[in-house]
């Protein structure tokens, strides 16, 4: 069981375009049925290594080898298969069993055996007896567990990771984790990218340590990504400082879909100005359903809602006195450099043209990217760009800021910069913050307050 | 490194012709949209035009529209949208061989303001013609047939035209950030 | 923005908009896909060929007779032939107008039951199949490639009217005149395309990367020809309760973002 099944020696690629190499002079190897972690911060080269280990890198300028040893039991199969960190866009099909079956298809497997192989990959992820639902139906962990599937089907020897669990909530975690200590104990060989390894610490045999393109250790000790000192501005909300007035109440909130049935029921929501609050609710608990009732962008069935002393208002009422970021935010930007971005808002809210320069500046470096200012938004980095979106939110200092998953996409760092950022907010500007994702913050000591959305309620959890 | 795999019609990467399939999910998108709010004839040409245009802008290949256009039209049958059949097929290849034409013709064409609206009216022109030719085979009344077909060969040509305006500047931003390939060949 | 109808509202309707798919059974719903593509073909080239009374009110029969085999209600006809009768209602005056009544309507009432003659066997098909039965009969008839595209991009309806979704309540928070009743007004239409359009390209732009790099990791167009799973053969106790589902997808479109 000690055959190599990867070897990679001294390899090194560069982009198209790009002026620096993304990864130099990487050297490592796999054994048969090891579990390999690449880890490292956003940037420094896992999926460019996992996209060369398949063959996938094009254009671009590369140097050195990777051998992948083919399966020796089935000539057909691929040497290695990869599952992508989005599931949404990984999937190709409309039904399970066109989708575990597309990989076999191609490969030209017989019929008869691709229903086997359907089967059989549909057992190993726990989604037995869902052939002929709709991908649609399903919820995001359910679609990474499909996803390893349809890779499963093809009998890959080398099964590639790239940051698997990223979009999945606790209880996604947990099941993708159970599917990866079964096919290590059956004897797969995987190789995961992730920045926060900490919930497969149990099976990972070995850490490769990646900066900036280079391999800086290979050990079995986890990386430590908590690399951060307490802050002086995590300070407690004060009603001394900021008063007992609330800026959001949500009372007896009723909302349901035609399809889903009821997302929220009679929730209560109480927050006072400068509060700092976490709401916290699995994947589909109705996160996002609330922040856009919160926003105006949907009318509640029934209850009521106080917005920065509006009551029930529609989207354009809030303009500049509420915030919203969503996930992904950096899909918000169209304009042609970072300060127009910024300043889209501003302009929009009938700022004087002198008082638009001067708040766009102070949005710029109270985010820490006064230096970007004239790049355009769309050639920057996913975590640049998250910045210019929170700076064009945060340039007309909304007195509510609302922001969904923030952390999705961004490694510990970012978050932790965010995090602090997001602090600043109501000393700053006076501005109450309320964040909704499905995991634990970064540093629980941010929030003020949390809160857990489930079963369509809204209940405090104790700090 | 190696290059990408020519995929599709010896002239489209797998990656390119999966982009054309999104231009196609996007003109379904609206044209649903749009058909269940407006009932204002030839509107459905503004973001077809609009899409086709692009289309060839972010794949400077000829056969690019084509494609869009075909793939738009099976799948608009598939999803229940179009009730004619071949003439579905029709309706949207035909505009797109005028667009593809006119890459052929002149490669760089989408950054100009003229030449893209010019293609847009002469494209959704033909998109009426279709209507015509069936009411003609038909059989129907010529004076009749030609009455209507002016305001309807109006009504599309001013929609496709407007579509087919905003797609310099779409373009040009895209180009600019890098997100698709600069300049254009046949 | 989510839109949601009314109860009442949605409880009085049998389909949201013409030609929708209907989930009952009925001969026709279970004859091939092809067979009532060709039968439709014929009954259409008849409709063009049909010019006297006798034929053309056979060809009526036959083309009810056709529909409500289907299980189809008169209500379903009116919303899929509404469009055609509101064209026959400029084209008969116009015929009259030029002929003269006594013989002009003939002629007029002639052209408007062939048009909706040729495009009802159509709407059948369009009511009685299954979005997977025509995919299978698609598969059957062009290029897997081209086949593949098409599916495709039917399977990324639904994601990338989501993202319209939510790109529109970005945008709108921020300021721009995306309401429907905003973009009523051409001067509105730059932040259509500059707020929404654009950032819906870099998305089909990055998420066609990612969807491209799934295949081909997945050995797509490795080898001329695919084979393909037979349905049949998947487990017995499957629910099919799932693929009815499916079809419980093919909602309508909210224009609402317009």
């Amino acid at each position: 069981m000690h055959d190599t099944i990867l070897d990679i020696e001294d390899f090194g690629f560069t982009y198209h375009g790009a002026a620096e190499s993304s990864l130099t002079g990487i050297s490592a190897q796999v054994r048969c049925g090891e579990f390999v972690c690449l880890t490292g911060d956003s940037g420094c080269g896992k999926s460019t290594l996992l996209l060369g280990i398949m063959g996938l890198l094009r254009g671009g300028r590369g140097v050195g080898t990777i051998r992948v040893t083919p399966s020796d039991v089935d000539d057909r199969a691929p040497a290695a298969g990869i599952v992508f960190q989005t599931a949404e866009s990984q999937i190709l099909c409309s039904t399970v069993a066109e989708e575990v079956a597309f990989g076999p298809e191609n490969l030209c497997v017989p019929a008869d055996e691709i229903a086997l192989r359907v089967r059989e990959g549909l057992a190993s992820v726990g989604l037995t007896g869902e052939e002929r639902r709709s991908v649609e139906r399903f919820s995001a962990g359910q679609k990474q567990r499909l996803a390893v599937a349809s890779v499963l089907a093809m009998r890959p020897g080398l099964l590639l990771l790239d940051e698997p669990t990223s979009q999945l909530d606790v209880q996604g975690k947990e099941e993708l984790v159970a599917v990866f200590t079964e096919l290590k104990r059956r004897g797969h060989t995987i190789v995961m990218a992730e920045h926060d390894p900490r919930p497969f610490e149990a099976l990972v045999d070995r850490y490769l340590k990646l900066e900036r393109g280079r391999l800086v250790g290979s050990d079995r000790v986890p990386p430590d990504p908590v690399r951060y000192r307490p802050k002086a501005f995590l300070l407690p909300y004060s009603s001394t400082l900021y008063g007992t007035r609330p800026v959001l109440d949500v009372q007896g909130l009723d909302l349901s879909y035609p399809e889903t049935g009821e997302v929220l029921k009679k929730a209560q929501l109480r927050v006072s100005r400068g509060e700092r609050v976490h709401l916290f609710g699995c994947n589909g608990a109705g996160k996002s359903s609330l922040l856009r009732c919160l926003a105006g962008l949907i009318r509640p069935d029934a209850g009521r809602i106080w917005v920065a002393g509006k009551e029930s208002p529609g989207p354009g009422d809030l303009r500049g006195q509420v915030g919203v970021l969503f996930q992904n935010p950096a899909r918000q930007l169209f304009a042609e450099t970072v300060r127009e971005e910024v300043a889209f808002a501003l302009q929009r809210l009938a700022y004087p043209v002198e008082e638009v320069d001067r708040v766009v500046a102070e949005a710029l470096s109270f985010c820490g990217i006064a230096h970007l200012a004239d790049r355009a938004p769309l050639t920057l980095s996913f975590g640049e760009q998250h910045r210019v979106a929170l700076a064009a939110v945060v340039a007309p200092r909304p007195t509510l800021l609302l922001l969904d998953e923030p952390f999705a996409g961004l490694d510990f760092p970012q978050r932790l910069s965010l995090l602090a950022l997001l602090a600043r907010m109501p000393i700053r500007y006076g501005t109450t913050v309320l964040i909704v994702s499905h995991d634990e913050l970064p540093d629980r000591r941010w929030a003020d307050r949390s809160l857990r959305l489930q079963g369509g309620e809204i209940a405090e959890t104790a700090p | 490194m190696e290059q990408e795999k020519v995929f599709l019609w010896r002239r489209f990467t797998l990656r390119e012709a999966v982009l054309l399939c999104f231009c196609a999910t996007l003109i379904i998108l609206t044209r649903a949209g749009l058909r269940l709010h407006l009932h204002m004839p030839g509107h459905v040409m503004f973001f077809t035009m609009f899409f086709f245009l692009l289309a060839r802008g972010c794949v400077p290949r000829l056969g690019a529209a084509t494609l869009v256009g075909l793939i738009t039209s099976l799948a608009s049958i598939l999803l229940g949208m179009g009730s004619g059949g071949v003439i579905t097929l029709v309706k949207f290849l035909l505009p797109a061989l005028v667009v593809d034409l006119a890459g052929l013709i002149a490669p760089s064409f989408v950054t100009s303001l003229i030449a893209c609206a010019t293609v847009g009216v002469l494209a959704s022109l033909l998109r009426a013609g279709t209507n015509t030719g069936v009411e003609w085979l038909l059989g129907i009344d010529e004076e009749i047939m030609l009455n209507k077909a002016v305001i309807s060969a109006g009504l599309n040509g001013l929609w496709g035209g407007l579509g087919a305006l905003a797609v310099p500047a779409i373009i040009r931003r895209l180009r600019k950030n890098g997100l698709i390939d600069q300049g254009a060949s046949a | 923005m989510q839109k949601r109808l009314p109860k009442f509202r949605s409880s009085l309707r049998s389909c949201d908009y013409a030609c929708q798919f209907a989930t009952n059974d009925s001969p026709v719903h279970r004859l091939g896909a092809g067979w009532k593509l060709l039968f439709g073909m014929v009954l259409s080239a008849l409709a063009a060929g049909g010019r006297n009374p006798v034929t053309l009110s056979v060809l009526v029969a036959a083309a009810l007779a056709y529909y409500l085999a289907a299980r189809l209600t008169l209500a379903d006809l009116w919303r899929d032939v509404r469009l055609f009768a509101y064209q026959a209602a400029l084209v008969i005056p116009l015929y009259c107008l030029i002929d003269g009544v006594e013989k002009g309507l003939w002629p007029g009432v002639r052209i408007s039951t062939q048009i909706v003659l040729f495009y009802l066997p159509g709407a059948v098909f369009l009511r009685t199949t299954r979005t997977s039965e025509a995919m299978a009969g698609l598969r059957r008839i062009i290029p897997y490639r081209l086949s593949f595209l098409v599916f495709v991009s039917v399977r990324f309806v639904p994601v990338f009217f989501s993202e319209l979704e939510d790109i529109v309540a970005l945008q709108r928070m921020r300021g721009a005149r995306l309401s429907p009743r905003e973009q009523l007004d051409p001067r509105n239409w730059p932040d259509l395309f500059n707020c929404l359009v654009l950032p819906l390209m870099v998305r089909a732009l990055k998420t066609a990367d990612e969807v491209s790099r799934s295949a081909e990791a997945r050995g797509f167009g490795l080898y001329p020809q695919r084979t393909y799973l037979d349905t049949s053969r998947l487990a017995p106790g499957a629910p099919e309760g799932g693929a009815r589902e499916t079809e419980g997808q093919q909602r309508p479109l909210s224009a609402g973002n317009f």
